[in-house]
This record gives structure tokens, sequence and C-alpha cells, in this order.
């Protein structure tokens, strides 16, 4: 799968203006919850992130109970909070027939992140991934040992949480 | 359904300009990439948004609009760098 970089604008809030223009691995990763939705996010590739990792806003969104899912605190940039741990399915498709589906666990943090941090854990652990700075692009190649879902026909799925 | 290289594709082609609006917010971008279909503060906000005006199952995009970051702020040039030269 071969996702080219978003480029990712940045906007002076001073001046009204955009004054940088970022390309990045921004991928769009699906993600789905108890309520079968199926929420598509930019998720940026991030080696350096020991999992994956989102919004405590999503948590709702999503269909989970508050209070629900396993809690440990985590450290990051902006600081240290209780971050959530739920099961969801993730999804990437980089065409209607070339798409992989996997169940997984990632985190979910009240600390101040807006975007998705695709990381280690439940996201790149199960690709063979490629970063192409020159040519801006990034290639996910799904790994033997995945733990692939067979793909739903319908575009919102239900399944049970472990 | 829009393949993800041309998705992106699209997203980038968007005008930075009209991203101004949207600056702190929650956006969803149409199923190809091509404009911003709605906003909000918060991700379920932005759903219920959404849901209002296109049929369950539109394959929409949720985004966030960062501000730049205060160290991107020169006193010397506050409009900034221009998108077109070269970074």
């Amino acid at each position: 799968m071969i996702f080219p970089f978003l480029d990712l604008n940045l906007i002076n809030t001073v001046t009204n203006t955009p004054i940088r223009q970022r390309p990045r691995p921004f991928i769009p990763l699906y993600i789905a919850g108890p309520n079968g939705r199926l929420i598509k996010f930019d998720a940026l590739v991030d080696s350096g992130a020991d999992e994956v990792l989102l919004p405590d806003s999503f948590l709702a969104a999503l269909g989970f109970t508050p209070g629900s899912g396993v809690i440990r605190g985590t450290t990051g940039i902006g600081g240290r909070g209780q971050t959530v741990y739920q099961s969801v399915r993730l999804e990437l498709r980089a065409a209607a027939n070339d798409r992989v589906i996997w169940n997984s666990m990632i985190g979910f943090t009240p600390l101040p992140l807006q975007i998705c941090l695709f990381g280690i854990a439940g996201g790149l652990e199960f690709f063979h991934t490629s970063l192409n700075i020159i040519d801006r692009h990034v290639v996910l190649f799904p790994h033997a040992m995945m733990p692939l879902v067979p793909p739903s026909s319908t575009p919102h799925v239900s399944f049970p949480i472990p | 359904m829009t393949d993800a290289a041309t998705y992106i594709r699209n997203r980038n082609a968007f005008p930075a300009e009209r991203l101004v609006p949207f600056v702190g917010k929650y956006i969803a971008w149409s199923e190809d990439g091509t404009d911003i279909i709605a906003s909000a503060d918060t991700v379920v906000d932005l759903i219920a948004a959404v849901d209002a005006k296109y049929p369950v199952g539109y394959d929409f995009a949720i985004a966030f609009v960062s501000p730049a970051p205060v160290a991107e702020f020169d006193p010397r040039n506050p409009a900034g760098t221009p998108l077109d030269q070269p970074q």
C-alpha cells in the first residue's frame, strides 16, 4: 500500500495566513468501536510512538462506555495522563480491492493530542514500513504475522469486543 | 470509492487559505478530499453535523486544523514564508 505524504498546513493565527506547508506521512486510518461506526481519521505514521494513540474525545464517537477499558498512566509530549486502552477494529484502504483489517488494542489519551499517532504496538508492528522522504510517500506492506480480519462488504461493521 | 492516493492528492491541492476559518477545529473532508463539508469543536459534534447532511455510511474523513506553533512566528516577517517558496 502506497500513500503519498499529506501536506500539513500550519496557519499563523495572528495574521490568519498559512505560513508553512510540510509534507508528512499521514495515512487515512479507519477505526470502528462497539457502535459499529467506521470513522476515518488522519493518522501520522510515527515510529517514535510506542502504540497507536488517539485523543480521548473519540471514545464517545466510537461508542465506548465511560469508565470502561484498561487505564494506564502514560507520558508523552504534553505531560503525563491516564490513557484508556480499548479494543477496536482498524482498517487501511489504498483502494477498493486493496485493504487490510485487523483488531487491535489502542490508547485514548487525555493529553493535548489532536491527531492520531500510528505507532508501533497495534499498528506499525504489523507492517513492513518504508518512508521515502525524497519522493514523499510511505509504503506499508502487511507482515505475514498480521492477524487479518476478513473484509466486510458493508461500510459499517459490528464485532464483539473481547 | 476514491483511492487513497487520489484522495490525498486532492487534499494537498486544496487551497490553504480556505483552511483559515477552521483553525483549532475538527473538520470533515468529503469522500474525494476536494472539499470541507462540516466543522465543529468536538469529534462528536462533527459526526452529528455530517450525519445531518449525508446518508449513513458516507465515507468522510476527520482532520484537525492546527495553528502554527508559537516558535513558527517570526516578528520580523509576520506574514510568514510564502507557500510557494522552497522550504
